[in-house]
């Protein structure tokens, strides 16, 4: 900062408003635009209408960059900026930020070391199904327009409309990152993030309680993967594992941090010529001591010529009775289908199509309902 | 938007006419630290040991140079880390030439800018205004009141818009006005209408000043400075003699630096009265020393003083000490990696407390 206010003083003196980034790194622009019309029908609770035709946004905007020394070390940083009016609701952290990652990196022949607001080794790592349209069914969907918690009451409470099977539990906290470089097709990564809470980020924050009922810390996350070809098959093949400890186990047995929490992914994915194929798995315990676990299988297929694509996806979700989904009272079962083409009209751009459909169920409710999405993502 | 605010502004203030090209710039900068913490706690409390911090501000300006000679740099200064719960910090328009610089918008008066800022070990731990910092002084003793953040940069119109002139360098010396209509409310929407100006507690119609001077010769270079703030009581009588707004606000600082070939040394001393009629003082009182140990290696150490007064902290006077020594290494350009311990002690009439931190980071500049 006061490097900053220095400039201002000194360029009284030499009458010259140099800029401050004289002999830092240089910052570049980036990012990407999601844009999406998209119909909905889906079972409605009484009394209640949802709205059949929308407009669905997503924006970004990225400063990057990056240097390397005379020493053969790669140094960077990289921001991304919401850049959409609707806030970014981020309710797992129970934080509205407009800045989604903020880190800083350090790479070379030794791997590389991520420090800063970005996730953990767990997701960098996974392996994702096939899907029709990442942004409809990837691993962590950015469009979505179903309303699971008006397809079965009681279950799906708002900000869990998206059904995305990212290894993530830890958010974008604070976190320290190291992934090997490549061997022989392997790699590996490890974290660890001593806040998981995006609330004790401050920088200047004083020392932050660490023996809270039911919050957790000191996670620590392990990844690693292997990419390989046998005859005409290239594959795939990863896992991942993230461990959460609660500062002090909540009480009860029922609720979220009354135990640590703990997820592991394990992923498969296979290429022959212009088809691909894969299944990933999910297990999430929520942090929740009896009957609150979460299990996601997602399975996918596409068909990759030139500048189309053809997907198809199915994910399969239960969540046990004590498991934040479900409201503590039996457990709920997802699936969802979807089919879509898409097709690259120019360099980072695609235009998309998909028709999605998702049935939510327990013993006493269900529902079910369709989505239809056309839209365009635009990278720049 | 930089383009079209800076020859807006260009128009209106100059009679030739504009083709200069503005040039459009990025800067900022990121601090990543990890944090080992050791301090008192309240009983049945647990402060988390070990923790990451982190920084980050991107800067964007706007600069053009008039066919008058006139340069014209708009910035916008944005946090871009998660936990802030607002994006921008500053945003200003600055013209300046032979005449000096004039600043309008939302940035530091005088007194910050041509501030004396004592030698440190790390800038972002026990600089002017800290960055980074993990002790909870609260938890030391130190009651509600007191920031954990030891900032003694005289900002007393905070980033409120206002209108600041500084001279050029004239002889060693440079001085500095600003005025600031606000305070208490600080960054107002630009369509928001008129506030009320006699509100309990509040403060307003800030004028700032300041002076600096810089002398050097051979091996040896002085810079000593001062300034002063004052903001007026809205309306005193609605405050109880301890509250913040029972009487106009004063602050002022003066420091000063000595440094003879790589070894500099250097004071400060600011006091705030907190617009407070009864015993609301702060005094803080900064001495450091930093050495150049090579291009790229500086150490440094500094003590931190600071005084509350018992109608300031609500927990009786309060004494609060810092030290603090370490040193930064760059490892490239813009590029630094710090390492600090700083050890504090709090003592107030109801409790008392310490603590000891260790941090280790790194600061990237754009």
């Amino acid at each position: 900062m006061k490097k900053l206010l220095l400039c201002g003083v000194a360029a009284l003196a030499v009458s010259a408003a140099a800029p401050a980034k004289a002999e830092g790194i240089d910052l570049g622009l980036g990012g990407y635009f999601i844009g999406y019309g998209v119909y909905t029908d889906q079972d409605e609770p009484a009394a209640t209408s949802t709205r059949g035709f929308d407009f669905r946004k997503e924006t970004e905007i990225h400063f990057n960059g990056e240097t390397t020394l005379d020493n053969g070390l790669t140094v960077g940083a990289h921001v991304e900026l919401n850049a959409d009016r609707a806030t970014d609701a981020d309710t797992e952290l129970n934080l509205e930020s407009r800045i989604e990652e903020s880190y800083m990196y350090l790479s070379g022949g030794w791997g590389r070391v991520n420090f800063g607001e970005e996730d953990g080794a767990a997701y960098l790592l996974q392996v994702a199904a096939p899907s029709a349209d990442d942004n409809i069914d990837g691993l962590r969907p950015d469009i979505n327009t179903f309303n699971l918690g008006n397809l079965s009451a009681g279950n799906f409470g708002t900000g869990f409309n998206v059904l995305s099977y990212a290894q993530d539990a830890t958010g974008y906290a604070n976190k320290l990152t190291y992934i090997t470089p490549l061997f022989s097709g392997f790699q590996a990564g490890v974290s660890y993030t001593p806040s998981v809470t995006d609330a004790d980020l401050a920088s200047a924050s004083g020392a932050v309680a660490d023996n809270t009922a039911g919050t957790f810390e000191n996670a620590l996350e392990a990844a690693a993967r292997y990419q390989g070809v046998a005859g005409p098959v290239d594959f795939t093949v990863g896992a991942g594992y993230t461990q959460l400890s609660t500062e002090a186990d909540a009480a009860g047995v029922a609720a979220v941090g009354t135990d640590d929490r703990t997820l592991y992914n394990v992923g498969l994915r296979a290429g022959y010529g212009a088809f691909g194929a894969g299944v990933s798995y999910l297990h999430d315990d929520n942090g929740v001591q009896t009957d609150g676990d979460t299990r996601t299988w997602v399975a996918g297929v596409d068909y990759v010529t030139g500048p189309f694509k053809v997907g198809v996806s199915y994910l399969d979700r239960e969540d046990e009775g004590n498991a934040p989904v479900s409201g503590g009272t039996d457990t709920t079962e997802t699936d969802r289908w979807t089919a879509g083409v898409g097709y690259q009209y120019g360099p980072g751009m695609a235009l998309n199509g998909s028709v999605s459909r998702v049935s939510v169920e327990d013993s006493a409710t269900s529902g079910d309902g369709y989505q239809v999405a056309v839209g365009t993502r635009v990278d720049f | 938007m930089f383009r079209r605010c800076a020859l807006c502004l260009a128009l209106g203030c100059a009679p030739s006419p504009v083709d200069a090209e503005v040039k459009l710039g990025m800067g900022g900068y990121m601090l990543g630290y990890g944090m080992a913490t050791s301090q008192t706690e309240t009983p049945g409390n647990s402060l988390r040991p070990v923790d990451f911090r982190k920084e980050t501000r991107i800067e964007m300006t706007g600069e053009t140079t008039l066919e008058n000679g006139i340069e014209v740099r708009a910035l916008a200064l944005l946090y871009v880390d998660r936990a802030d719960n607002r994006t921008a910090d500053r945003g200003h328009v600055t013209f300046s030439g032979d005449f000096g610089q004039i600043n309008a918008g939302e940035n530091f008066g005088a007194p910050a800018l041509l501030q004396v800022e004592t030698p440190h070990a790390d800038e972002h731990i026990d600089g002017i205004d800290p960055k980074i910092n993990s002790f909870d002084v609260s938890e030391m003793g130190g009651g509600a009141v007191l920031p954990d953040t030891l900032s003694y940069q005289q900002e007393t119109a905070v980033k409120a818009a206002k209108l600041t002139y500084i001279t050029p360098v004239l002889n060693g010396f440079q001085a500095g006005l600003s005025y600031a209509p606000r305070v208490s409310e600080e960054n107002l929407g630009s369509a928001a209408g008129a506030v009320t100006d006699n509100d309990s507690g509040e403060v307003d119609d800030a004028i700032e000043a300041a002076l600096r001077y810089e002398w050097e010769r051979d091996d040896w270079r002085v810079v000593a400075g001062a300034g002063v703030s004052h903001a007026g009581a809205e309306n005193e009588s609605g405050v109880a003699p301890d509250g913040f707004g029972s009487d106009d606000q004063l602050v002022y600082n003066m420091g000063g630096i000595l440094s003879w070939r790589d070894l500099r040394g250097g004071v400060s001393y600011n006091r705030d009265n907190n617009a407070t009629k009864g015993n609301g003082d702060t005094r803080i009182t900064v001495y450091g020393l930093a050495y150049d140990a090579s291009d790229d290696l500086t150490v440094g150490a500094s003590y931190y003083d600071r005084w509350d007064e018992a109608d300031r902290t609500g927990v009786g006077r309060t004494e609060l000490d810092k030290v603090t020594w370490g040193g930064s290494y760059d490892y490239g350009p813009g590029m630094s990696l710090r390492a600090t311990m700083a050890h504090m002690a709090v003592d107030s009439v109801v409790a008392e407390g310490y603590g000891h931190q260790l941090a280790i980071g790194t600061d990237l500049r754009f």
